[in-house]
């Protein structure tokens, strides 16, 4: 394990001496205050970090953990209802240590990539389906009741064909891809909704709160099915990356989900 | 660990770098006292190895590599304040300047902290003019009758029950100042005022610190005092051009610059408010003196 700490910051990099094993691309986590950022250079003495966003409160000698090779983001139940920044960390969250519940499959049942295993009702109107992740599948050899468990609490365990087990929690770690997506503004048919709000001011974004939740058009008020996902000049693609990311997860499920920009409003 | 840094490792234009900083971070606040006597701020704007950069408020004039002592504090710049502020004049970085002796601090705050949550945020909804909502923050764009229209939202804010005005003059000259500061004394708040003078002499970097330290105080007077507070800052187009000169300074490249003094002036803007369950409030006005300054979307005319 290298011992990486953070030997100079200048605006938004980071540099830490020394050889490292970092990858290019690959996410860091920096101090206390978890900073983000990701690898742009490597040299055999030194390793350049951009951080997402600005480094204050950076301090000297931070220790700079490595993340995943490739930014990932969380598919949890939760995000319903809630406001996240361009890497998904909540400013107005709705998340919750433990949700309830509803198992859809039994012992024995085979189950293939994508397959439905459990349902957890986020709101009145949307309903979170923590499926088989892509890449696993196998008989059930194990399973939870259905009941309240945290995110990562593991609720099956399947048994492939070559014998090999796989844990399924409700929660899957998804690959942030530079996916193009197309915005729309199909509210009314969308089962769920991501709005990315640029460069918007904290007043505007609760009387936008506000709006969502007392606009109801017969199919429930509109907060219960959407996402807020805040963006600033500093992080564009992130931003757009993480809604199309967040689309594909939720699509997966079987769900039509709209993405709405500045742009389409 | 209170270390006393002697001498400095360079000096140039807004910035002096200080050598064996150990254990330093971005935003921290540096003071670096003269050994003649004088005291100023600044804030660590970056650092490599044990060599820290530092932005100076008041400026690196006079400054020599052997004259300073420089300790870095346990925090951000702060800002004392108390209910004395009212009626009293400062400058950019929150010293007195009207010779009526130090604030005796009641609390001391952070002036990059806002103060309001999202979570606790309320939305405004009362109006305190007729273009004007209480906890609204504005983007004016300065003109001819500016001071009219200034004028006669300083009497509606004279009306309410608990009100007072916190004016930062950003690189304004001695006139606009003065003018602004008239219509707050005829509107009769002047006992209810705060300024923070930095006039078109003093130095880029006290240009950015005013702003901060007006929705500070706003912010204080606001939601622990009660007042709706409404804040003039004039010029933020100057603020703007300050804040561009020194974010090269501060390592960014001329394409982040734009996106970090934007972020500067978002996080300005986002320090209005009311909150849902104290009264109080923080009406924000920006006045600009150039249009391109005005972020798309937000240009408002009085």
């Amino acid at each position: 394990m290298d011992n990486m700490t953070v030997y100079r910051a200048h605006g938004q990099s980071v540099t830490v001496l020394g050889r490292t094993s970092l990858k290019m691309g690959q996410v860091v986590y920096i101090g206390e205050g978890n900073a983000v950022g990701e690898v742009i250079s490597l040299d055999r003495d030194k390793t350049e970090i951009r951080l997402f966003g600005v480094g204050d409160g950076i301090r000297m000698g931070d220790t700079v953990r490595a993340g995943e090779e490739q930014r990932r983001i969380l598919l949890r139940p939760g995000y319903v209802g809630g406001v996240y920044d361009a890497l998904l960390r909540p400013s107005l969250s709705c998340l919750r240590e433990k949700h309830v519940i509803e198992m859809a499959v039994r012992e024995d049942d085979v189950l293939c990539e994508g397959q439905e295993l459990a349902n957890i009702r986020e709101t009145d109107s949307f309903v979170f389906k923590a499926t088989v992740p892509r890449g696993m599948g196998g008989r059930v050899i194990s399973i939870e009741k259905s009941g309240e468990y945290a995110p990562d609490y593991t609720l099956a365990i399947l048994k492939d064909d070559s014998g090999a087990l796989h844990e399924i929690s409700m929660s899957e770690s998804i690959r942030v891809g530079k996916a193009p997506f197309k915005a729309s503004c199909d509210i009314d048919s969308a089962d769920l909704v991501i709005f990315v709000k640029t460069e918007c001011r904290d007043n505007d974004l609760v009387a936008f709160l506000q709006r969502l939740r007392e606009c109801d058009e017969g199919g429930g008020r509109l907060i219960d099915k959407s996402i807020v996902i805040r963006d600033t000049t500093l992080l564009r693609d992130a931003a757009y990356n993480t809604a199309a990311t967040l689309t594909r997860g939720y699509e997966d499920m079987g769900y039509r989900v709209s993405i709405v920009t500045e742009d389409t409003i | 660990m209170n270390i006393e840094y002697i001498g400095l490792s360079s000096v140039e234009k807004h910035f002096v770098t200080l050598d064996g900083a150990t254990d330093c971070y971005i935003g921290q606040h540096a003071v670096i006292s003269c050994l003649e006597g004088t005291k100023r701020n600044g804030r660590v704007v970056a650092f490599e190895g044990e060599r820290a950069k530092i932005a100076v408020f008041e400026g690196t004039q006079g400054l020599s590599l052997d004259n300073t002592r420089t300790r870095l504090l346990a925090s951000g710049f702060t800002l004392a304040l108390s209910p004395e502020m009212l009626g009293r004049r400062f400058d950019g970085v929150g010293r007195e300047r009207d010779g009526l002796g130090e604030v005796f601090p009641e609390r001391i705050a952070e002036v990059e902290k806002g103060a309001i949550e999202i979570g606790e945020r309320g939305i405004p909804c009362s109006a305190l003019t007729d273009g004007i909502l209480l906890g609204e923050s504005k983007m004016l764009l300065s003109c001819y009758d500016l001071y009219e229209s200034i004028f006669e939202i300083l009497q509606k804010t004279a009306q309410r029950e608990k009100s007072a005005v916190v004016f930062a003059s950003v690189g304004n000259d001695t006139d606009t100042a003065e003018r602004i500061l008239d219509a707050v004394d005829g509107a009769g708040l002047s006992e209810k005022s705060v300024s923070f003078i930095c006039s078109r002499q003093s130095e880029l970097t006290e240009w950015t610190v005013a702003p901060l330290c007006a929705v500070t105080t706003a912010e204080y007077l606001a939601f622990e005092r009660g007042y709706d507070v409404l804040v003039l800052l004039c010029d933020m187009s100057a603020y703007l051009d300050a804040s561009r000169a020194l974010a090269s300074g501060r390592g960014y490249s001329e394409g982040d610059a734009d996106a970090v003094v934007s972020l500067g002036l978002a996080s300005i803007a986002n320090r209005a408010g009311i909150k849902a369950d104290c009264g109080g409030s923080v009406t924000l006005l920006s006045l600009f003196s150039s249009e391109q300054d005005i972020p798309r979307g937000y240009a408002e005319m009085l």
